[in-house]
């Protein structure tokens, strides 16, 4: 989409605009499979006229069979790009493109083409967009532009999620800018841009341990060093503020001289963005621990996993 | 189809240009007062050029919106 640069897009659009003119002619606005249709067979009709009007007998049967072949193999492409939703995607974002402005309806941020992934709650910014739409009695001004094509951008992406945000984090320098300082408008600008830079930082830290817990052999909640030498359950809590990342915790215990005697690996699975897992895990506690602590440590979810 | 050309990377612009080069070079050789067998031979190859770039245009805009319900449906899977 051309919307890096405000003057890069007017200048595009110009040009643009002169040979999508003669598009939108044949195939109207919002295009769908009729009009990808349409312009098949009107190609269709064009080139057997064409060889059945300017060429000899045979020849021209030939050629107009392979104009018909390729309208059939189109029409066979157009169905199955149909059945995959390809049309109504381009459709869902045909305000933005034509008109270049972002669309002027009440909440212009949440994506039309139902194909959003879950965002991490720190980059969720819809509740300071409404605020902000508030102020502006639903026209937001158009300085918000850019931050709210990214924002359908970060919000319709998983993979560059990180580069996007650094793109959002320069959209929102217009905004700051409309805002005196201390106002309810600045408050809300440093509110996305604490959450922006939070999230360009690191995953890491995104993940934390709420809570540990350890349980004897009948299940009552007891201290660590209350269950030497025998088997008891641990019970961790993780949430995660940030992408979905595959956590594994390893709780490790050590003696009075703060020396780590044995350690076990808890598979927390996939955490998901502004979710919390709880998972527990038997585990023998040897019989000089004094205290156990634990490492948290994240990898990126196997694409396509779909962990409960 | 009008959005997906006005979003269009670079490549898809090229193959537009190109089928629209060779589906009027075709039309005018097509209509051209060559001979027989000159003109025959040069609108066949034309118009096999201007077919095979719509063919090609029309796997690769498949195999992207494959990718894309692929993703998509893995997203939901997610949400």
């Amino acid at each position: 989409m051309s919307s890096t640069e405000p003057a890069d897009e007017s200048a595009e659009t110009e040009s643009d605009s002169k040979f999508l003119a003669s598009i939108t002619f044949v195939t109207g606005e919002d295009a769908n499979v009729g009009s990808f249709l349409l312009v098949v067979g009107i190609v269709t009709c064009v080139f057997i006229a064409l060889f059945q009007f300017t060429l000899p007998e045979p020849i021209s049967h030939l050629l107009t069979a392979g104009v018909l072949f390729v309208t059939v193999l189109s029409a066979i492409f157009a169905a199955l790009l149909d059945s995959l939703g390809y049309f109504e995607q381009a459709a869902g974002d045909a305000a933005v493109a034509t008109t270049g402005r972002v669309d002027s309806s009440a909440r212009p941020w949440v994506p039309t083409d139902r194909k959003a992934a879950p965002l991490p709650p720190m980059i969720n910014f819809d509740d300071e967009l409404r605020d902000y739409a508030e102020m502006y009695d639903g026209d937001l001004p158009e300085q918000f532009d850019p931050f709210i094509r990214d924002y359908l951008r970060l919000k319709t992406n998983t993979g560059n999620r990180r580069t996007i945000a650094s793109d959002l984090r320069a959209d929102l320098n217009p905004i700051g800018a409309l805002f005196e300082e201390g106002t309810e408008g600045d408050e809300l600008y440093e509110a996305i841009s604490d959450g922006l830079f939070r999230y360009i930082d690191s995953d890491t830290e995104h993940v934390t341990l709420d809570r540990i817990v350890f349980y004897d052999a009948e299940g009552n909640e007891v201290d660590v060093s209350d269950i030497r030498d025998q088997l008891g359950r641990v019970e961790l809590t993780v949430s995660n503020e940030g992408e979905a990342v595959d956590v594994d915790v390893l709780v490790q215990f050590y003696d009075a001289g703060g020396t780590s005697i044995s350690s076990r690996t808890c598979k927390v699975g996939t955490v998901w963005p502004g979710t919390t897992r709880t998972v527990d895990t038997d585990a023998f506690v040897p019989s000089e621990t004094s205290r156990a602590g634990t490492t948290i440590r994240v990898s990126n979810p196997k694409p396509g996993l779909a962990d409960a | 189809m009008l959005t997906e050309i006005r979003r269009a990377a670079l490549e898809t612009r090229v193959q537009y240009g190109l089928m629209v080069v060779f589906g009027a070079l075709c039309i005018i050789a097509a209509l051209s007062p060559l001979q027989d067998p000159v003109r025959i031979t040069t609108v066949g190859t034309l118009f096999g050029f201007t077919a095979g770039l719509w063919v090609s245009h029309l796997v690769q805009v498949l195999q992207r919106a494959v990718e894309k319900s692929r993703e998509n449906a893995e997203n939901r899977a997610v949400g």
